[in-house]
C-alpha cells in the first residue's frame, strides 16, 4: 500500500541466498544426478508428493520445497507485495534453483504451480529442461470465448469458505491489535489441520491463483512440456487442457483416467507411469 | 444402514475416493430435497456449491488422503433447488473391504454462520480501520514534518529579504556618504596649493577611508555569518561570558565590569558565534554606560515552553526555549528606536562605533532559530531578551 515497488525477478542478494533452503523448507534426496523438482499447488505443501517421489528417487535428484507461506516455510519471509502475484512464487523457484546451483531441471508442478513453473522458465530458460504440468490452467475464470470453468462470484465464495475455515485463527500478518499476541496460533493442532498455515496468506494465494491469467505467456515458452489432464476435474476442466495443448508450444497432452484435481494423490500409479513414459520418450 | 443413523439429526454421506456417493441418510436427502435414488451412485459434487467443490479438491481431499481425517470443516452444501446450506463437517477416510471410503458427518450451522459472518465483518472493519489509521498517522507525521520545514523556510526567506534590504541600504547610503566625502576632499586637495591645508584635508580623507574600511569589514563579517553555522557543540554560557569580559577589559582599559550571572545554561550552539554575540552585547553595555567607569550587568536565564512555529498561523508545537535576559544600568535609549537598533550600520549615539554590533547579534540568534528583542528606558538602562530553542539547530 505504502511500501516500495517490488521488482519481481530481481536477483537475490547473497545473504538471503543462504537462507533460501530454510526459508522454503527445501528437501533434497535421491540417488540420481538429474534434478527433478516438485512444486505443490494451492491448498497444500510438499507432502502432497509423498506417493510420487519414491518412484523417482533411485534415478533422480529430488528437490521438494514449500512456497513461502505454505507448509513449514519461514512465514516471517512472507511479503504481501511479492506474493500478490504468481511472479512472486516463481521467484521462490528461481531462488531455490540458484541456491542449489541447479540447471536443466525436470520441473513437476501441480495445479497453479504449472503456471508458476512456466513463468519461472520464461525468466530463466536455462534452469529448465522439461515442464510436467499436473492439472494446469492458464486462467480459471471464463472469458468471452474461453472456458476457464468459473465465474468471479464462484471464487469470491471460495474465499468466503476459506475465511470461515480459518475463523478461529489469529492472523499474524494483520496488525497486532487484531492478531491475538498471547496465542498467535490457536493451538498447534490447528496448524496441522490445513497444509497452508496462515489465513491471510492462504487467502492471498487463492486470489493470486484464481484471478491469474497467463494465457498470453503460453506462446513465449519453448520448453518441452507434458500436460496431465484429469477426467472430471472441475478446477481444470477438459476444455482448459485442450486450450493449453493448442497454445503451449512443444507440449504433449495426456488425458488421465484419474478423476478430480489431485491425481498425484488419488491415482499415483497412473501419474507416475505417465511421467515416466514422457521422460523416456523425450530425451 | 442403522435405522438410528437414517433419521439421526445429522447429515451423513460416504463416498469412494473418486467421489461416488455410496450411502446417504434420510436426513440429508430431506434437507437437500432429493430422494435417495437421486443421490446414491452419483458424484458427491451434486451436493456441493462450486466454491465447495474447489475447496474440497484443494483442501479437504488432500487432507483426508494425507491425514485420514478432518474436523470442523466449514462448507456450503446445496439443495436440489441450488440453495446454499452452511454445514460443519467431520470426515474420516477408512478402508472397508480393501476399498477406501470417505465418511462425512455434518450439522447445519445456519445461526452459527450468521454470527460468524458478523464476526468476520467486524474483523474486516477493524482491520480496514486500523490500516487506514496507520496510513493516516504516517501521512500526518509526514505533514507535520513538512509544515515545520515550511515554517523554517519562511523564516529563512524573511531573514534573507531583510538582509537584502540591509545590504541595499548599506550600499546606497552608508557607503555613498563616505564616498561623497572622499570626492569632496580629493577635489579640495586638487584645488588648493597650501601645503598645510592639503595635510589637514588628507588627514580627514584618511579618517573617511578608515570609516569605509570599517564598514566594509563589518559587512564582510555580516556576510560571513550568513548561513554559516560551524559545528554545533555544547557551549557553557558562563565560560563564554568570562572570556568576553577578559577581552572587554583589554579593549576598554580601566573599566570596572561587574556581571551577575544567574542560572546560565549550556546551549547547543556554534561556540565562535556565541563568543561574538556576548562580546558585542557586553561591549554595548560598556560603551553606553553612565558617566564613570562602573558597569553593572545582570544576565539571567530560564527555560520555558514556546511555540516552535513563528510564521504559520494556527500552528502550534510547544518546545523548550532558553530565555536569556541581559540587563544593564546604562544610559538607555528612546524605545521608539527599538527595531532600528538591530539594523546594519544604524547608530543612535554618535560615539558608538559603526553600528554593526546588534545587527550581528540578531543574525547570530536567527541563525540559531532564536529571537532577540530589546527594551530600554533613557537614563535607566537596557534589557536584551534572547530566546534560543533548546534543540534549535539539532537536525531531526
Amino acid at each position: 500500500m505504502l511500501g516500495e515497488k517490488v521488482y519481481y525477478f530481481s536477483p537475490i542478494d547473497n545473504n538471503m541466498a543462504n537462507a533460501v533452503t530454510v526459508r522454503n523448507n527445501v528437501q533434497v534426496f535421491g540417488k540420481g544426478t538429474q534434478p527433478m523438482m516438485f512444486a505443490h499447488g494451492f491448498g497444500c505443501d510438499q507432502n502432497m508428493w509423498r506417493f510420487i517421489t519414491p518412484a523417482f528417487e533411485n534415478d533422480y535428484k529430488i528437490i521438494l520445497f514449500d512456497y513461502v507461506g505454505a507448509g513449514k516455510s519461514d512465514l516471517s519471509a512472507y511479503n504481501a507485495e511479492r506474493y500478490a502475484s504468481l511472479q512472486g512464487y516463481a521467484q521462490d523457484i528461481l531462488d531455490v534453483c540458484r541456491e542449489l546451483n541447479l540447471s536443466d531441471i525436470i520441473f513437476v508442478g501441480h495445479s497453479v504451480s504449472s503456471m508458476i513453473g512456466l513463468l519461472a522458465s520464461l525468466e530463466r530458460p536455462d534452469y529448465f529442461k522439461k515442464l510436467i504440468m499436473v492439472g494446469p490452467s492458464p486462467c480459471y475464470i471464463n472469458d468471452e470465448d474461453y472456458t476457464g470453468g468459473f465465474e468471479r462470484a464462484d471464487i469470491t465464495s471460495l474465499l468466503e469458505t476459506m475465511e470461515k475455515n480459518y475463523i478461529g485463527w489469529a492472523n499474524f500478518l494483520a496488525p497486532n491489535i487484531i492478531g491475538n499476541k498471547e496465542r498467535p496460533y490457536l493451538g498447534e493442532e490447528l496448524t496441522e489441520s490445513f497444509c497452508s498455515t496462515d489465513p491471510v496468506i492462504a487467502k492471498q494465494f487463492a486470489e493470486a491463483t484464481f484471478f491469474s491469467d497467463n494465457r498470453a505467456d503460453l506462446k513465449k515458452s519453448n520448453i518441452p512440456s507434458l500436460i496431465l489432464q484429469c477426467s472430471e476435474d472441475i478446477i481444470a476442466p477438459f476444455a482448459v487442457g485442450e486450450y493449453l495443448s493448442q497454445y503451449l508450444p512443444n507440449s504433449t497432452l495426456r488425458v488421465m483416467k484419474a478423476t478430480g484435481h489431485c491425481p498425484q494423490m488419488s491415482a499415483p500409479e497412473e501419474t507416475i507411469a505417465l511421467i515416466k513414459e514422457y521422460l523416456s520418450n523425450t530425451a | 444402514m442403522m435405522q438410528e443413523l437414517e433419521h439421526a439429526p445429522c447429515l451423513y454421506f460416504c463416498t469412494t475416493d473418486d467421489g461416488i456417493l455410496l450411502e446417504v441418510n434420510e436426513t440429508l436427502c430431506s434437507r437437500l430435497g432429493y430422494s435417495k435414488d437421486e443421490l446414491t451412485g452419483k458424484k458427491a459434487e451434486i451436493l456441493f456449491t462450486i466454491a465447495t467443490r474447489i475447496f474440497q479438491q484443494t483442501h479437504l481431499f488432500p487432507l483426508l488422503k494425507l491425514q485420514q481425517h478432518a474436523e470442523e470443516i466449514f462448507l456450503t452444501l446445496q439443495t436440489k433447488s441450488k440453495k446454499g446450506i452452511p454445514v460443519l463437517l467431520n470426515a474420516e477416510r477408512k478402508i472397508m473391504n480393501d476399498v477406501p471410503v470417505n465418511v462425512y458427518i455434518g450439522i447445519v450451522v445456519n445461526n452459527r454462520k450468521k454470527f460468524e459472518d458478523e464476526l468476520i465483518d467486524a474483523k474486516k472493519t477493524a482491520e480496514t480501520a486500523l490500516r487506514e489509521n496507520t496510513a493516516l498517522n504516517q501521512a500526518k507525521q509526514q505533514l507535520q514534518l513538512y509544515v515545520e520545514q515550511l515554517d523554517e523556510q519562511m523564516q529563512l526567506v524573511k531573514k534573507q529579504n531583510e538582509e537584502l534590504q540591509q545590504f541595499n541600504h548599506t550600499i546606497t547610503h552608508d557607503l555613498q556618504e563616505p564616498l561623497r566625502k572622499l570626492s569632496v576632499f580629493a577635489d579640495m586637495i586638487f584645488q588648493t596649493n597650501n601645503k598645510k591645508d592639503q595635510q589637514e584635508i588628507t588627514g580627514k580623507l584618511m579618517r573617511v577611508l578608515k570609516q569605509m574600511r570599517s564598514i566594509m569589514s563589518g559587512l564582510q563579517q555580516y556576510i560571513w555569518l550568513t548561513g554559516n553555522l560551524n559545528k554545533l557543540i555544547d557551549v557553557d554560557l558562563n565560560e563564554i561570558i568570562v572570556s568576553a569580559c577578559k577581552q572587554l577589559k583589554d579593549d576598554f582599559p580601566g573599566i570596572n565590569l561587574d556581571i551577575q550571572k544567574h542560572n546560565l545554561p549550556t546551549v547547543f550552539a556554534d561556540k565562535e558565534q556565541m563568543q561574538l554575540l556576548f562580546y558585542h552585547l557586553l561591549s554595548n553595555t560598556v560603551r553606553f554606560r553612565k558617566p564613570g567607569n562602573d558597569v553593572n550587568v545582570t544576565i539571567s536565564a530560564n527555560k520555558l515552553l514556546m511555540n516552535k512555529f513563528r510564521n504559520l498561523k494556527d500552528k502550534y508545537k510547544y518546545t523548550d526555549f532558553f530565555k536569556i535576559e541581559l540587563t544593564d544600568e546604562g544610559i538607555g535609549f528612546n524605545i521608539e528606536y527599538k527595531e532600528q537598533v538591530f539594523e546594519l550600520f544604524k547608530r543612535l549615539h554618535t560615539e558608538s562605533g559603526y553600528g554593526i554590533g546588534l545587527a550581528l547579534c540578531k543574525k547570530i540568534i536567527e541563525t540559531h532559530q532564536g529571537n532577540i528583542s530589546i527594551n530600554s528606558k533613557e537614563n535607566i538602562g537596557t534589557t536584551i531578551t534572547i530566546l534560543l530553542p533548546h534543540n534549535a539547530t539539532q537536525k531531526n
